[in-house]
């Protein structure tokens, strides 16, 4: 049992890693593509390799956070399972898959989707930073007030980035 | 720990799409455009774990900074960079050898900053050759299942 936990976090950090630098990239490379205007093909090619890493990194997560809640219930492991934390990132991890599906199906504007989806990647690796340095316990309405606040910002980025592209266009 | 995050993310994208990019013989421009960003990504990761090591070492000198095993790999991330950037270092061995150094970085990170496991010079080792024999395989396969698909 303690075997699957240590291979559980390993793979919830390892896994918050990935999704966080691909988080990034995935926005960095969408603004560079669409600069001149249009995404070429190549372009679109190498979004969807990025797509898919943070696919990928999503359902790892989902696997290792299942794995955890499942140890803490079974009272095999640490007193993690009943902290501010493992909820914050339970309900993180719900915002990630559903604004992702809401994406892919195109009901999710453009303008809020890419934001929601980045600010909670970086509140999932904030997260993950504060356990590792043991703080897990806090007010789950200071967490939300938090999260909303980096939703602000990362909208205010990512709009004030396209629509600083689309002036200089044109 | 957010940087060694951006790290280990933005080197994985960097193999996948550098060989997305390889998959029709060539690398074009609007490609090479996308691969520099990852590539600016990695650079920043780099510079941001260097200054919080700083930081670290200025106001906690006790703390994580102590670890041989972090400036090891640093130091590796850094000079194998250098080479990449001045092509000293094959295809086959660079980027597989930076994207071993990044997950090691990340993986033992997290097994000191967790407590997971005791941190001993064997696992250090034997982690950081599991790391680079997968990538180093992963990446040669890669490239040879290329070169065999654009020959025929």
């Amino acid at each position: 049992m303690e075997i699957i936990f240590i291979a559980a976090s390993i793979l919830l950090a390892m896994s918050i890693s990935l999704g966080v630098g691909g988080s990034t990239i995935a926005i960095a490379n969408f603004f560079v593509a669409i600069a001149d205007g249009t995404i070429a093909p190549e372009e679109r090619n190498i979004m969807g390799v990025t797509y898919w890493v943070l696919r990928v990194a999503m359902v790892i997560i989902a696997l290792a956070l299942i794995t955890h809640y499942m140890l803490g219930y079974l009272d095999v492991t640490t007193p993690w399972f009943g902290t501010t934390q493992a909820v914050a990132a339970g309900l993180v991890t719900a915002v990630l898959y559903i604004n992702a599906i809401l994406m892919t199906y195109r009901v999710m504007p453009s303008t809020f989707g890419p934001a929601i989806q980045a600010s909670s990647w970086y509140t999932l690796g904030i997260l993950a930073a504060l356990a590792s340095i043991g703080f897990t316990q806090f007010s789950l309405l200071v967490f939300i007030i938090c999260y909303i606040t980096a939703f602000v910002f990362a909208l205010s980025l990512v709009n004030g980035i396209m629509g600083w592209l689309k002036h200089t266009k044109a | 720990m957010s940087s060694v995050a951006l790290g280990v993310g933005a080197s994985s994208l960097a193999i996948t799409s550098f060989l997305t990019a390889l998959y029709d013989g060539e690398v074009d421009v609007s490609e090479r455009r996308m691969l520099k960003v990852i590539y600016w990504a990695l650079r920043w990761s780099m510079v941001m774990i260097a200054v919080v090591l700083a930081v670290l070492q200025w106001w906690w000198p006790n703390t994580l900074i102590g670890e041989s095993y972090l400036w090891v790999l640093i130091v590796i991330l850094y000079v194998n960079a250098m080479l990449m950037t001045e092509h000293l270092i094959p295809v086959s061995l660079g980027p597989a050898l930076q994207a071993a150094t990044w997950y090691t970085l990340g993986f033992m990170i997290t097994i000191e900053l967790f407590n997971l496991a005791p941190l001993t010079l064997t696992l250090f080792g034997v982690l950081y050759l599991a790391d680079v024999v997968f990538f180093v395989v992963l990446v040669n396969v890669g490239l040879w299942w290329l070169r065999k698909k654009n020959v025929q």
